[in-house]
């Protein structure tokens, strides 16, 4: 009986969220007032990148050959990509308000608007609290990270490469958690519009990308509010699309020599490109795919790159 | 010191050390014996993982709070055989099989566990075939009650974390079914040779036409052989199609009034490679039985009723 109520629950909370035009924001966590909330990724083992024969590989960035990760503990993620909301109350404690200047897409390519910036993005209509963050560089996210640290006592930092893609296929080994895979340029995603707010038939018209979509509706052109799709099995919500993700590592065109686990791979004197993951909602479909790795400067803000946090895991009695 | 004092202080030390062995949690990997006659069991660690994978209709976090021991080979013919001669359990008779004039599976009335159509020379250790899930059930409650601890058949949960052993690919080696001859007996080259059952072959070989004896192949991390493949294995859960409400922990999925359907983990020799994977599930009626389904059992090891306190 119980069982049949929360099944009844679920159908009728579904059936709201699918109604409701914008979402609550998401609850904090126990860590602190401004804290995300967080989901626990268990430890496991599993293959980083790509074998050398996969359809939709892109060989020239790196993601083959595959490489063993083991994760011998647990670690937090949030759940959600950080949002407009959560981003402004950081600006407003700490006064580290991002300088203007974000590349947004205009007249057919990315152009970098001086004017433009996380408080304006330059989408048809301005910013939602519940949208991710965008126009934030690594440093910008980095910031975030180390604000909540001090707000929290407990260690927030970005994901680490391996740790965004062990996050990103949740559990599974496949490319998309939800298990499409393979899919060729121009193919069919099917199954993605219910999962990640990729480059679709809903955002072909307002942008033409002059690249494949994927061919389904996810119902929003651009930005879709956070947590919105279904969550994978560590119940990590857009870890795919909405946007791309910046992560720690510093970013080499192969895992030939990286750290065999769960660190972040960086160097002394530091390095000018960071990894960014999980593509956007500009993104083509083969760029967003968990094994897919992308790369931008540090210092680059863009209208389709945020970031998401995570948090060491520490024995809770 | 003489060497009197001094030996009767390594005799304590020695008794000392054999207590502390016997009461000291044993470590995940090892393995033990409860009686001559009882399986060899091994410790599985606790831990969490992700259950099943999207062809599985979804995948869910599983906690596994404490650790538990699971058989470290399918339970064998030697092993059921004791149990036979010493609880007077009849199975009932008959056993379904690949018959090849039919070209078809066909229950056969002659058959049952002591003469299964395969292999041709069953010897004790190869891993009983032919039972139900209601053979399987007195089984663990005969050693339950022989050895006073607590078996009993694994949980569909806890059978996919033993098989996974920490992994997240599609088998404990990869994803790759070409690359599994050295770790399951699954239905390969060998066993197309043989049998031409007329659907697709792990495309390499691990030796074995049809029923392999028990660990003979590699073992996983979890230092647990033939997870995958030689028999399908019962699970003491109720077979549903979906993961929906089910429990999010080591338990197995059982509700009032009992269930006709229970669930068979991890293929057998003539399973193909779609098939032959730590998530695949199939349902059987319990009264089912095959000369490739067998089973493999575990044991509580927490000495409070974990089980209900977490209800």
């Amino acid at each position: 009986m119980r069982r049949l109520i929360a099944v009844a629950l679920m159908m009728v909370a579904h059936f709201a969220f699918a109604q409701q035009a914008q979402p609550a924001p998401p609850p904090a966590t126990g860590d602190c007032s401004v804290c995300p909330e967080l989901a626990l990724a268990p430890p496991g083992k599993f293959l980083m990148g790509s074998a050398p024969d996969a359809l939709e590989l892109d060989a020239a960035t790196g993601e083959a050959p595959a490489i063993a990760i083991a994760f011998t503990r647990p670690f937090h993620v949030s759940r959600r990509e950080i949002t407009v909301a959560e981003f402004r109350r950081y600006v407003e404690a700490t006064g580290a308000d991002p300088a203007p200047g974000c590349r947004v897409w205009l007249g057919g390519q990315w152009v970098l608007e001086r004017d433009r910036s996380w408080r304006d993005p330059g989408f048809a209509l301005p910013p939602q609290d519940a949208e991710p963050v965008v126009c934030v560089n690594w440093e910008d996210a980095r910031g975030y990270a180390e604000w909540l640290s001090k707000e929290s006592g407990k260690r927030y930092r970005l994901p680490s490469e391996a740790e965004w893609e062990y996050v990103a296929r949740g559990g599974t080994s496949f490319p998309r958690f939800w298990g499409e895979r393979d899919s060729h340029e121009g193919a069919v995603l099917s199954l993605a519009c219910d999962f990640a707010n990729v480059y679709d038939s809903s955002a072909v018209d307002a942008y033409h990308f002059p690249w494949p979509n994927a061919r389904c509706s996810d119902r929003v052109a651009a930005l879709a509010p956070v947590g919105q799709y279904k969550p994978n099995a560590f119940g990590v919500f857009d870890i795919i699309g909405n946007v791309r993700e910046w992560v720690m590592d510093c970013y080499t065109a192969s895992y030939a020599g990286r750290p065999e686990d769960v660190r972040a791979w960086t160097w002394q004197g530091g390095c000018e490109l960071k990894g960014v993951r999980g593509g956007s909602w500009a993104s083509r479909p083969r760029n967003a795919r968990a094994p897919a790795r992308g790369a931008e400067l540090t210092a680059l803000r863009q209208s389709d790159l945020g970031f998401r946090v995570v948090r060491d895991y520490e024995q809770e009695n | 010191m003489t060497w009197r004092t001094a030996a009767m202080g390594l005799l304590l030390l020695g008794a000392a050390t054999g207590l502390q062995a016997a009461d000291a949690p044993r470590a995940p990997g090892t393995t033990f014996r409860d009686c001559e006659n009882c399986p060899e069991m091994v410790v599985v660690p606790a831990g969490s993982f992700v259950m099943g994978t999207p062809a599985e209709g979804g995948t869910l976090v599983i906690q596994i709070p404490h650790a538990f021991a699971l058989g470290r080979n399918e339970v064998t013919r030697g092993e059921f055989a004791h149990f036979i001669a010493d609880s007077g359990h009849e199975p009932r008779p008959g056993c379904r099989n690949w018959d090849p004039v039919l070209a078809r599976f066909n229950d056969d009335a002659q058959r049952n566990w002591q003469n299964p159509a395969t292999p041709v020379e069953p010897m004790d250790d190869h891993p009983v075939t032919c039972v139900t899930f209601v053979d399987a059930r007195a089984y663990v409650e005969w050693l339950a009650r022989e050895t006073g601890e607590r078996y009993r058949l694994p949980s569909e949960a806890e059978w996919e974390y033993a098989a996974r052993g920490g992994t997240t690919t599609l088998r404990p080696w990869g994803d790759a079914p070409e690359d599994g001859c050295e770790f399951a007996n699954t239905y390969d080259v060998t066993a197309d040779a043989a049998y031409r059952l007329g659907w697709p072959h792990a495309g390499c070989r691990d030796g074995f036409a049809d029923l392999a004896r028990v660990g003979l192949l590699q073992a996983n991390s979890f230092n647990l052989y033939d997870m995958i493949g030689n028999v399908q294995e019962w699970v003491q859960d109720c077979a549903t199609d979906s993961f929906i409400g089910r429990p999010r922990d080591a338990r197995a999925w059982e509700w009032l009034g009992g269930c006709k359907r229970r669930i068979q983990r991890g293929g057998s020799w003539l399973t193909p490679p779609d098939r032959s994977r730590s998530a695949y599930r199939v349902a059987a009626s319990e009264g089912d039985r095959s000369d490739d389904t067998g089973f493999r059992i575990a044991k509580d090891l927490e000495q409070r009723a974990a089980r209900d306190e977490d209800r």
